[in-house]
């Protein structure tokens, strides 16, 4: 790469670099120094405001941690895996079935393709209210769908299925956005293939196992690692469907540090501690999710 | 033998069309209820919420406004996304051009830097103090600042892989005709993007028009809120009164769906276009 420098004249490389220094500051000031900053608050006692005075307190914020929080960041932690596996893998089945019926040639594919991702478009604080309203227990169509059989639920109120809720929100809202990528992905496979491996014989289950999928490894790769990652991380939609409640039966990690973030006069070096901790795990997933699927291609 | 098989084929074809057909009204039910809503009076709303609106009160939307100071909060969130997107376009173009074309030495260090940091291990507790310690918290500026510098690295990320794409050949016509090098940028090199461009700006106005949480946290005069975080604060007030929360939601939603109505084969390219280059 590098002895393909342009020998063109008229290229200064001062000049060039001076082009990309506002986007280099803007890495540095908004990427590295928070980065930088978040480890060294973790090691301190900082209050929210550099005015208030703090100091260094070692590794104290990290064994803390365990001993102070580690109950409700335990909690939060399994309510995180449970939202994020569940959250992963029905919205995946669904965007790939649904890229699948709407890659079929029909007229009105493109319309099926516009309302799918529409969600995509709209805020967290229309989606939230949007779907409060649905699920209100008194005024909600939801409500009055369980009315006819003579049911009653408090929907985001019950302990008890207010995370499925929630994951069904959340899937409704994103789910658009793999399907989108599915039928990228599906549109880059050549009709060669199925036209081929039907004068074989090969009935379309056959082919929708032997040639789609394993053509599909890349666009499936890459929505899985969106997915967990950005559902690992999730706490927006919680927090203006629930709040994390009922009680904490919402509650994610990163919502449960959310609400530590707010609590400004708190020891933020202790939540800094936390996201620390939190980015190690995720780090690990991804990571560990880049391991399987390589050598998962390299069998293939 | 040819006509069964063609009936199978019809008949395959509107199997399809039912199932999208119920995954359509799944997404667009809660839409219509919320439009439903919006036009009722809270008194019709509370009798029979599922009941279609047979006496539209449009009225409804002039109230939302004068109620929710929606009026103010959208000029807010006009002007910030806008000016966040136009910066991050800019920037962006600006140092895509010479790390996609090799200008200078150690362009690929800084490329690869600009990727990495997309994985540094930031968090609100440092963006709040680094916000603090510029006295930016609580201005529209810093939430400016967040929206357009927080993205950079992505947005160079979609314009590289664009720029890789154009043919070398056309950049050694221009410089053989001579020329400095920002002219050369600004008259030759953002002409050939104006796609990505386009797509990375409409990209980012979404993403600043929706976006909540750095709005909330980060500006707490009501004066300057954007309409997200403006309207999560009235909504609190104004909890019983639906019609009047529809109304007010439908205002933030609709300059979205109205672009998304319009241009909606742009962003879905752009707002995929980044996970599919990676």
């Amino acid at each position: 790469m590098k002895n393909n420098l342009s020998t063109t004249p008229c290229i200064s490389p001062f000049k060039a670099i001076s082009a990309i220094i506002p986007a280099f500051l803007a890495v540095t000031v908004f990427g590295l120094i928070p980065a930088l900053l978040n480890v060294g608050i973790s090691f301190t006692d900082y209050k929210g405001s550099f005015n208030i005075p703090f100091k260094f307190v070692g590794f104290d914020n990290y064994k803390d941690f365990f001993t102070l929080s580690g109950e409700e960041a335990l909690s939060s932690f399994i309510i995180t895996i449970k939202f994020a596996l569940s959250t992963v893998f029905i919205q995946q089945f669904i965007a790939i079935i649904t890229a699948l019926l709407v890659n079929q040639k029909l007229k009105s594919s493109n319309f099926f393709r516009a309302v799918f991702f529409l969600p995509n478009i709209l805020g967290v604080i229309v989606i939230g209210f949007m779907w409060n309203m649905m699920l209100d227990p008194y005024a909600g169509p939801a409500a009055k769908l369980l009315e006819l059989f003579g049911r009653k639920s408090a929907f985001l109120g019950d302990p008890d299925i207010a995370l499925w809720l929630v994951v069904m929100v959340t899937i409704w809202s994103c789910f658009g956005f793999a399907m989108a990528i599915y039928l990228a992905g599906l549109q880059t496979i050549s009709q060669d293939y199925y036209e081929a491996a039907a004068i074989d014989g090969a009935s379309k289950f056959r082919q929708a196992i032997n040639i789609t999928l394993p053509l599909l490894r890349p666009a499936i790769t890459i929505n899985f690692w969106i997915s967990i990652s950005g559902t690992l991380g999730m706490f927006d939609i919680m927090f203006v469907l629930t709040q994390g409640g009922p009680g904490n039966a919402t509650r994610t990690f990163s919502l449960y540090f959310f609400q530590q973030v707010q609590k400004l006069a708190t020891n933020q070096g202790q939540v800094a501690a936390m996201s620390i901790y939190f980015f190690i795990f995720i780090t690990v997933v991804m990571l560990s999710f880049n391991y399987f699927f390589r050598r998962k291609e390299v069998e293939l | 033998m040819m006509s069964s098989n063609k009936r199978a084929e019809s008949l395959q074809k509107i199997i399809y069309l039912i199932l999208l057909m119920i995954g359509a009204a799944c997404i667009l039910f809660p839409v219509a209820f919320l439009i439903n809503t919006a036009l009722k009076t809270n008194h019709d709303f509370i009798n029979d919420p599922m009941a279609l609106t047979t006496n539209p009160q449009w009225y409804n939307f002039v109230e939302a406004w004068k109620t929710a100071k929606i009026g103010k909060y959208i000029f807010n969130s006009i002007y910030m996304s806008l000016l966040s997107a136009t910066v991050t376009c800019v920037i962006s173009a600006l140092a895509a051009y010479p790390i996609s074309r090799n200008h200078f030495k150690g362009s690929q260090k800084v490329y690869t830097y600009f990727l990495s940091s997309m994985f540094f291990p930031g968090s609100l507790v440092a963006t709040i103090a680094l916000i603090k310690g510029m006295n930016l918290y609580n201005t529209q500026l810093g939430v400016i600042l967040l929206w357009s510098m927080g993205g950079i690295a992505l947005n160079v990320f979609m314009m590289t892989g664009f720029i890789k794409g154009l043919p070398r050949e056309l950049d050694e016509a221009a410089f053989i005709d001579g020329c400095g090098y920002f002219r050369y940028i600004i008259t030759f090199a953002l002409p050939l993007m104006k796609p990505i461009i386009a797509t990375v700006f409409i990209f980012r106005v979404i993403g600043t028009w929706n976006d909540f949480i750095t709005a909330y946290l980060f500006i707490t005069d009501d004066a300057k809120r954007p309409v997200t975080s403006g309207l999560y604060l009235f909504i609190g007030q104004y909890a019983t009164d639906w019609t009047l929360m529809a109304a007010s939601i439908l205002i933030v939603a609709l300059p979205m769906i109205v672009l998304y109505v319009f241009l909606q084969k742009y962003i879905i390219a752009g707002m995929t276009s980044g996970a599919l280059k990676g």
